[in-house]
């Protein structure tokens, strides 16, 4: 009886054994040879809205910035593609006759700041995490924010640079030649 | 002749009221390396279109070889995310010359031909939205990289429907036209005239 209660462990420690090798195996596996992209599914496009507008783009810069940010101790570590646009809103034209002179705003500017939609455009080279275990990973709250203010930055420096200067200096200069061939006298005013 | 000048300039000027004139690089082409490009450009956006893209991670939907490992995992593991791209329907301004504008001064009548509509996609949203979210038992959390390859695969995929169907395309183009042509017929009305306003 006993001689066969052993043998019964024994086949059942064989058993796990194997099972936990075969288990280990598949796994290693998976991890050399398997798609990350196996377990991800995509839905059908979906339109959300449409927006009409009669904006001026006057220009683009297109960057590819490293991204080294953390948040609560964790640490994340890309390198995103961001595009950004100096707009200006047509609709908000301020134009006020003064006596015989047509008086023009330039309205205020709009800078969008997106991320480009190019293949590879965000692209995770590292994540770590500082804490005491180490062993948390960010969630997509703590990335947003890190996105969020990775934007907030650049949008600081299109500004810094002088992009935005650039772009209604030379709207005004432009604006102030297309306007000289009117019959009435046109000023042009950058507030 | 005065009028017509004056037409030019102030649809151009209160129409486009821009400055920068430089030859546009195509911001999609791929084989452009861009490390860090400031371009001037001359484009009056007139419609954007918003388009939400879904996600999943997920053990149940997987296929090959992750389907049979996810069976020896214990639990549950599945993210759902969605992001915003935008679709821009626009008119190159560089394309506007003074043959386009005819005035007919007896009949108080502008007859305006606009630059044809182009669409492009602006960008898309850097941070994504976390529709739904579990991971159970002894099964990892969802990592950025994950949610980066997720987002990466839902781009191409996007790519893809828009390269494969117009729909999208036209139904902006359309808003677009409607816009461009109130926009500038109500500029015209101001100024006390009729207007007849066609595409290229």
């Amino acid at each position: 009886m006993i001689v066969a209660m052993k043998y019964v462990v024994k086949l059942i420690i064989y058993l796990v054994a194997i099972l936990a090798i075969a288990g280990a195996g598949a796994w290693l596996y998976g991890k050399i040879t398997g798609n990350p992209q196996e377990n991800m599914q995509t839905g059908q496009a979906r339109i959300d809205g449409i927006r009409q507008m009669v904006s001026l783009c006057t220009l683009e810069i297109e960057d590819d910035i490293a991204l080294r940010d953390s948040i609560h101790g964790k640490w994340l570590l890309a390198k995103v593609r961001l595009s950004g646009q100096v707009r200006f809103d047509l609709e908000q034209l301020d134009c006020k006759m003064h006596g015989d002179t047509l008086v023009v705003r330039l309205p205020k500017e709009t800078v969008v700041v997106r991320e480009a939609t190019s293949p590879g455009a965000y692209e995770i080279i590292d994540t770590w995490d500082n804490t005491l275990l180490g062993l948390g990973k960010l969630t997509t709250a703590e990335e947003n924010t890190l996105k969020r203010r990775m934007t907030a930055r650049y949008r600081e420096e299109i500004y810094r640079r002088g992009y935005v200067a650039r772009a209604r200096s030379t709207a005004v200069a432009t604006l102030r030649q297309l306007t000289s061939a009117l019959p009435t006298p046109t000023v042009i005013v950058d507030p | 002749m005065r009028i017509k000048v004056f037409f030019i300039s102030a649809i151009v000027a209160l129409g486009a009221f821009t400055s920068c004139r430089e030859s546009a690089v195509e911001m999609e082409d791929p084989a452009v390396e861009v490390v860090s490009e400031l371009r001037r450009v001359n484009r009056l956006s007139l419609a954007e279109m918003s388009i939400n893209k879904v996600g999943t991670i997920s053990d149940s939907g997987a296929t090959g070889f992750a389907s049979l490992l996810n069976m020896l995992k214990v639990g549950d593991r599945i993210g759902v995310y969605s992001y915003h791209t935008y679709l821009e329907a626009y008119m190159d301004l560089d394309a506007l010359d003074a043959a386009d504008l005819e005035v007919y001064q007896d009949r108080r009548l502008v007859k305006l031909r606009l630059p044809a509509i182009q669409v492009r996609l602006s960008g898309r949203d850097a941070t994504v939205t976390e529709e739904h979210y579990r991971v159970t038992g002894m099964r990892s959390t969802i990592s950025p990289v994950e949610r980066a390859q997720l987002k990466e695969l839902m781009n191409t995929t996007l790519r893809q429907e828009l390269k494969s169907t117009d729909e999208y395309g036209e139904r902006l183009r359309a808003n677009a036209r409607e816009k461009a042509v109130g926009y500038f017929s109500a500029l015209l009305q101001m100024m006390g005239y009729d207007s007849e306003i066609t595409f290229k």
